[in-house]
């Protein structure tokens, strides 16, 4: 068995040359380029007998590719060398963006590698990988590459002025490939597809490499594809017959939402059999609308599989039995605030949530109090704690960071280390429930709020709200947590709004609802709510610019909070 | 007719597909829309301006670059600019 994914794409090589390991679509979902595992083994050496000739072992080489088999060849390239490749968000044209620089200095890269077409302004040594010829492959010298050697950093989202490489390592990587192949039931037979980004976790680790530590073909669409025409992604899926295809759950709805009648008429979906919904919460109403529109065209509901992962575990951590239909939770919503999970009854307000399964192979799960770090009883909502081969070296450079969330122990029997997730859910009946975000939770009287509860109420308080564009978070005063409302005013409505009426239903909603009375309601112009590139709310942020009064007010000049700021920092 | 007259008629065409798509996808009047307005401006994220891309593949019959709203980022310079490349001549329905 292999140990590393030297060995791995080796022995692909040496006993199955021929077979196709990956199919590109281009653009348009058309255009397939193929590679075999002998073409990609051949290439591979090329590139990495370059590498060798310009950067030592260990060091860090950037990728900045756009989604393309050029990087899958590249990625593979840094393994045969033994440097450790840093995969960074692919270009918009061609031109990298300002993360590009964050990850460049954090990493210490001795080189970048990419493709001819791309612009790039900085002093490293570039490599246009694209231009080396596989003639160069005999010049390869096999690296001594054990399981601890680190394969890649994998850069989490966050702000762009404090960027994290996640240090995952061969043995990470395989282990989370074992645990991926027993929990979504892969087999020899399976065909995966997708349309992924290839610099994030989700679409490298569960796509492109599980896929070769099952020796099964992987077909691959740029991203761009499928938000163009949705229908390209399971277009794809029907035409190779692919079993495991999985995405966020805003692409499920985004597919229920755009494909349209005649173009789901030409789709058989009966051939997937792991539709795999992660990386954002799994919502019960996307499970719905999607099995329901497509169960027409042999979609099975049992086929989707929530699942929960994050980058610092390398990427699986849960997720149920992939023949089973998803388990839905309904609890009180109430309770569920009181970090509690009771299911709902007749009245009272209910919230339904999703099960993302349990841990696999030797990783453990625990729900621990993020104060006391005694661990929560069971139905308890606490911070998911994750322990096992999968759990990632910790940040690079970061030694302090890393003992703080890598290395966490419970309090009463030290058992550990234990990586902290910063994630709220509890465990019932064997199964875990994702309920939040720890950073964001808000606690005001010893009693937590969830800011995306705050801000469903708010936005419906009003039409010119903008529905997922609003922030709620806490500050201090005199020694108190208040609740403060950031929310954008819908572009549509800009003109003759009613001011006084919209902040009035908003603090009437947030009363009626949860009880509190608002600190301050800040109108922000369409755009006002910071979001991450994937789309999550920034709150912290939000916080910070509203702290500083720097946020873009939809009504420039007028006073928005009753305090100034200086009187909240306490 | 010659290659100009064209081009402005193409233009026209488009400019109009626009502002109805965007007037549905923002809930407004279409003598609201306004064509010289950059679509950042509207609040129209990212992946609704590439999907708009898709549509208008789909409109007019031939592949189009998703990331065009980037680089022609109003109503007025996208359509002139694709009224003015060689193949929206047939394109144009």
């Amino acid at each position: 068995m292999a140990s590393t994914l030297v060995q791995l794409l080796r022995w692909r090589a040496e006993n199955q040359p021929g077979k196709i390991a990956y199919t590109f679509l281009g653009n348009s979902g058309e255009d397939e380029v193929s590679l075999t595992y002998q073409e990609l083994d051949r290439q591979a050496r090329a590139i990495a007998a370059r590498i060798q000739n310009s950067a030592a072992p260990r060091s860090r080489a950037l990728l900045l590719y756009h989604s393309s088999i050029d990087y899958i060849q590249a990625f593979f390239g840094c393994v045969y060398a033994d440097v450790i490749a840093v995969p960074t968000y692919p270009p918009r044209r061609n031109r990298p963006n300002a993360a590009f620089a964050a990850i460049l200095k954090d990493s210490g890269a001795a080189l970048v590698l990419t493709s001819g077409s791309m612009e790039l302004d900085v002093s490293l040594a570039r490599l246009e990988t694209d231009q080396i010829s596989g003639d160069e492959a005999k010049e390869w010298r096999e690296p001594d590459v054990s399981p601890d050697s680190l394969a890649f950093l994998q850069y989490t989202s966050g702000s762009t002025g404090d960027p994290k490489g996640v240090m995952v390592s061969h043995a990470n990587l395989l282990h989370n490939e074992r645990m991926i192949q027993q929990a979504f039931g892969h087999t020899e037979d399976t065909i995966v597809a997708g349309w992924l980004p290839l610099f994030h976790d989700m679409g490298l680790i569960g796509n492109v490499l599980q896929s070769l530590y099952m020796g099964v073909r992987c077909i691959l669409m740029p991203p761009v594809a499928f938000l163009q025409r949705p229908y390209r992604w399971l277009q794809a899926i029907s035409r190779y017959k692919a079993t495991t295809s999985g995405a966020p759950n805003f692409a499920y709805d985004l597919c229920a939402r755009k494909v349209t009648d005649q173009q789901a008429a030409s789709l058989d979906l009966s051939s997937w059999a792991v539709a795999f919904s992660g990386a954002e919460p799994v919502r019960a109403e996307t499970l719905d609308l999607f099995a329901t529109r497509f169960a027409p065209y042999g979609f099975r509901r049992e086929a989707f599989y929530p699942c929960y992962g994050l980058a610092e575990a390398t990427l699986l951590v849960s997720g149920g039995t992939h023949a089973d239909a998803p388990a839905l939770r309904s609890v009180n919503a109430d309770a569920l605030e009181q970090n509690f999970a009771m299911p709902a009854s007749g009245d009272g307000d209910a919230r339904t949530l999703v099960s993302c399964g349990w841990a696999w192979d030797t990783q453990r799960i625990a729900i621990v109090d993020s104060d006391s770090f005694r661990r929560c009883p069971e139905g308890h909502v606490g911070e998911i704690w994750v322990a096992g081969p999968s759990v990632a070296q910790g940040y690079w450079n970061r030694p302090e960071l890393t003992e703080q969330t890598f290395h966490a122990h419970i309090q009463e029997t030290s058992e550990g280390p234990f990586l902290r997730t910063g994630d709220l859910g509890f465990v019932q009946q064997g199964e875990l429930f994702v309920t939040g975000r720890l950073k964001d939770m808000i606690v005001i009287r010893g009693r937590n709020y969830y800011p995306q509860d705050i801000e469903r109420m708010v936005q419906e308080s009003h039409p010119a709200l903008a529905e997922g564009h609003g922030a709620a978070f806490s500050v201090e005063r005199d020694g108190e947590e208040r609740l403060v409302v950031a929310q954008e005013v819908k572009y549509t409505h800009r003109r003759n709004l009613n001011v006084a009426e919209v902040t009035g239903n908003i603090r009437e909603a947030v009363a009626e609802q949860f009880g509190l009375d608002v600190l301050a309601v800040v109108l922000l112009k369409s755009g006002g709510v910071q979001r991450t590139s994937s789309g999550k709310i920034q709150r912290r942020t939000c916080r910070a610019n509203f702290l500083a009064n720097r946020l873009d007010l939809f009504e420039a000049g007028t006073p928005v909070h009753a305090f100034s700021a200086s009187d909240s920092v306490s | 007719m010659n290659a100009s007259t064209q081009k402005q008629i193409g233009a026209a065409e488009i400019q109009d597909w626009l502002v109805t798509y965007l007037s549905k996808e923002l809930s407004l009047s279409p003598d609201e829309v306004d064509v010289t307005t950059p679509f950042d401006r509207y609040g129209l994220s990212s992946m609704t301006a590439v999907l708009m891309t898709g549509e208008m593949e789909e409109w007019l019959g031939r592949t189009l670059d998703p990331t065009l709203p980037y680089d022609y980022p109003t109503i007025e310079t996208l359509a002139q600019h694709l009224a003015s490349q060689p193949a929206s001549k047939k394109a144009v329905r």
